[in-house]
């Protein structure tokens, strides 16, 4: 009998053996997100979360992004422009890597020059295209030279930095399990997906963090992230919980919610291509018979700003003084009047399909529009579709209404692959393109296409005031609200600064203070 | 050994019809994985270069054996960008983790449904019997998201006996295992009743009970004994069901197993991620199946294992 109890038991021990972690330092901040980063590599991160920890926690680039989507200086601090087609960037001087070795001209030339070698595979290839060369002229100067002057360039210079060394050596491959770089934060483990272990960076150009250790710790379900940071097994979870939850936290002693003006904007999409839709009175009727003041006070309880265009005020492109859309159900219908679409004896005067994804509170905040449509007489079919079936309808243009956002805005140059005519996706460009609302306008194709051709900034500013003032008059999108970037932040952790792109920066300033 | 030969070989069938089965359902999901993963501003040159490396552009059938050929020479790598990731790595991760949790939830399941089993049946009708089948319905029926958020709020926020989430500590992986095991007893305490009162008036226990044994002796030792077969026959076919109730409780108790992993794969539509945690689920079923035949063998020799029908 003992024996059996023993082959039964043997196994158990085993996996009881191989079950609990290292204990973390002591001094680890426990930093929430909703999915691992699958690479820490920047030349090679695709989502969001991979973006934010190796591009803002551990290899920074020659710029980075400032809260008005301005590049401003990061591991180069001065930028000139020789002509419109050169860039003479600086190093700072006495740069590090956080192996302790320097950082110089070469390995900006090498991070560059690996995005086009095939071996590195890495899918920023084509954004960088636009680059012609990049040299260095001494330890510390760096020329970039561009096919054709192209101002957009500017903000992708916060392409992380990587050793050249690293990247020649035959294991290049596993760089994006134990990266360098000369971020905020330096790599420590990565035992599992879940848990990626960071330290302070004491080779760090401003100096190491006051956070010791820094636990990035993934958590797919959203109340248990909530109630990880109830209970005070995690100290911070940056835009990744939804308004309801919020409201819970909102009443923990521990914890402080910081909410301020973000950057991802949230639209409808009309198909201006439907015959319905091609009529700009249709599309108004439609915006204004949406209550958008009341969706972000109920739906997102406050957390979001009504938009008046795809850039957000913060964005230093923004055009002050779009005339506001407020609900107006009286001049929707007599639009729709005038449209051709009168109200009939019985049913409604419209009906048309939304397409929306299934998450649960995109879908609420649909069914909410629907119903407030419904009040003039648009009768709308909600579509939720499974992402991948979502975005493929999206891309090809097959929709009439279709909501979405684009996180985080930060180069005006987006409205140029949103509304010009060249970006309207076909499948002769593979549906690469985001005009899939398929507007057209030859005034608007050529002011977005002089500001990309030009690194003047008043030039620029110009070029976008015209444009948003002709999109929120044509309106083939109706640009809904800007979504808060909130961070829920344990008491005890101060001086994190939310940033309006939810980037993770702000953690390079936190301090863990005792009570 | 016939036997074993025969059993092996239709395991070995099973895994390759499962492996085909999830590369069909895998490219029947509409969208493109790869202009997906490149989102919003790829170019069509990126995404027909990501589709080679994806194996998108190869047919099904090449893509499974593809996916077999890089398992067997331990090769193989997630099917998603960096492609950096080895599928044996993970597995050798997630599946000792869903491992422990699956042997506790079955021990757990064991420890509560078998003796709430038999005292249902000694107590048959009586409050004791209807109170605990009451519980056994409630219990099958209630999901796990709900019963694991109900567990959290009480033994990890209000009582804050153990951790909430995560596998930090070695008590971490009580509640979980709790989650998963209150189905499974409420099944097996529902089955076991039904087991016992059947076996109750059979000869063998009345000329035990004759003998004057005592009541102990006689439950446990000659009822339970012959009532165990169909027991652990369905404790067997539930280890499945252990297994995909695993996806739901790991995900709620952000348990880093293959529930995890297959969840991971399929939000990053890393195909080979998919495919390899199928082919896990499927092997381990099939080997639980097998070992429950053997299992019910040692426990009544009235059992043969055998091919042939009798």
């Amino acid at each position: 009998m003992l024996a059996r109890v023993r082959t039964v038991l043997a196994p158990v021990a085993l996996l009881l053996a191989a079950c609990p972690r290292a204990p973390l330092p002591p001094d680890t901040v426990v930093l929430l997100v909703e999915t691992p980063p699958e690479t820490l590599d920047r030349r090679l991160a695709l989502s969001a979360v991979a973006e934010n920890v190796s591009g803002n926690l551990l290899e920074p680039g020659l710029l980075r992004v400032g809260e008005d989507g301005r590049p401003v200086p990061d591991l180069a601090d001065r930028v000139e422009q020789i002509d419109p087609v050169t860039f003479h960037f600086e190093l700072r001087p006495g740069l590090r890597f956080s192996d302790g070795s320097l950082l110089t001209a070469d390995d900006v030339v090498a991070t560059f020059r690996s995005l086009a070698d095939p071996a590195l595979a890495s899918p920023l290839a084509t954004k960088y295209s636009e680059i012609e060369r990049v040299e260095a002229r001494s330890d510390r100067d760096v020329e970039v030279t561009l096919r054709r002057p192209f101002a957009p360039f500017l903000v992708d210079m916060q392409l992380g930095i990587v050793p050249a060394r690293r990247q020649a050596a035959p294991g290049q491959s596993a760089f994006g399990r134990h990266p360098i770089g000369a971020g905020p934060f330096r790599f420590v483990s990565w035992d599992d997906d879940e848990h990626l272990l960071l330290e302070a960076n004491p080779t760090y150009y401003a100096g190491a963090p006051a956070i010791g250790h820094l636990l990035v710790e993934t958590v797919r379900d959203e109340t248990t992230r909530a109630l990880e940071l109830r209970s005070g097994a995690a100290d911070i979870a940056i835009n990744a919980l939804s308004p309801p939850l919020l409201k819970e936290l909102e009443a923990v002693p521990s914890l402080r919610i910081l909410s301020q003006p973000g950057a991802d904007a949230a639209y409808l999409m009309f198909q201006t291509s439907d015959p319905v839709l091609a009529d700009s009175r249709v599309r108004r009727a439609i915006a204004l018979a949406i209550d958008r003041a009341a969706i972000v006070r109920y739906k997102f309880l406050g957390h979001a700003h009504l938009a008046d265009s795809l850039l957000p005020p913060s964005n230093w492109a923004h055009a002050p003084g779009l005339p506001a859309v407020h609900r107006d159900l009286a001049q929707a219908e007599a639009l729709l009047d005038a449209a051709g679409h009168p109200q009939p004896a019985a049913g409604p005067r419209l009906r048309l399909d939304y397409a929306i994804s299934t998450d649960r509170f995109r879908r609420s905040v649909a069914e909410a529009m629907a119903a407030q449509l419904a009040e003039a007489g648009i009768e709308v079919r909600l579509r939720p579709l499974e992402f991948g079936t979502f975005f493929s309808d999206v891309r090809k243009g097959s929709f009439e209404l279709a909501s979405l956002k684009w996180v985080p805005i930060v180069e005006p140059d987006l409205l140029y692959w949103v509304f010009a005519s060249p970006s309207i996706p076909t499948p002769g460009n593979g549906y690469a393109g985001g005009n899939r609302e398929r507007f057209r306008d030859v005034e608007l194709d050529g002011w977005l296409a002089e500001a990309r051709g030009t690194t003047d900034e008043a030039i620029r500013r110009a070029d976008y005031a015209r444009a948003q003032a002709r999109l929120a008059q044509a309106m083939p999108y109706f640009p809904l609200w800007y979504e808060d970037s909130v961070a829920v932040v344990r008491r005890d952790l101060e001086g994190f600064v939310p940033s309006a792109f939810g980037y993770f920066t702000g953690l390079a300033q936190a301090r863990r203070v005792r009570p | 050994m016939r036997f074993w030969l025969r059993k092996a070989g239709g395991t070995l069938l099973a895994a390759l019809g499962a492996t085909l089965l999830v590369s069909l359902f895998l490219d029947l999901i509409p969208g493109d994985p790869a202009a997906i993963l490149l989102g919003e501003q790829a170019q069509s040159l990126d995404v027909a270069a990501l589709r080679r490396q994806m194996w998108l552009d190869r047919p099904l059938p090449v893509q499974a054996w593809l996916f077999l050929e890089e398992l067997a020479t331990g090769e193989l790598r997630s099917s998603v960008p960096p492609f950096q990731e080895r599928v044996w790595g993970r597995l050798a991760e997630a599946v000792p983790k869903t491992g422990l949790l699956a042997l506790l939830a079955m021990a757990c399941a064991l420890a509560i449904g078998l003796p709430l089993g038999v005292l249902s049946a000694r107590r048959a009708g009586r409050a004791v019997d209807r109170a605990a089948m009451g519980l056994a319905v409630l219990a099958i029926s209630a999901p796990a998201f709900l019963v694991g958020q109900a567990l959290i709020l009480a033994f990890g926020i209000r009582l804050g006996w153990l951790p909430i989430a995560g596998d930090d500590s070695s008590a971490a992986v009580l509640l979980p295992a709790l989650t998963l095991g209150l189905a499974l007893s409420a099944l097996l305490s529902r089955v076991t009743r039904a087991s016992m009162l059947e076996v109750q008036g059979k000869e063998w226990v009345l000329s035990a009970r004759a003998r004057g044994l005592s009541e102990r002796k006689v439950t446990w030792r000659y009822a339970f004994r012959s009532a165990a077969v169909p027991i652990l026959t369905i404790a067997g076919l539930q280890f499945g069901g252990v297994l995909t109730g695993a996806v739901v409780v790991e995900k709620v108790f952000n348990w880093p197993g293959l529930g995890t992993y297959l969840l991971t794969s399929i939000e990053r539509r890393d195909y080979n991620g998919v495919r390899a945690c199928v082919l896990v689920f499927t092997l381990t079923y099939l080997a639980v199946n097998l070992l429950t035949d053997a299992v019910c063998a040692w426990v009544d020799p009235r059992v043969r294992l055998s091919t042939k029908a009798p």
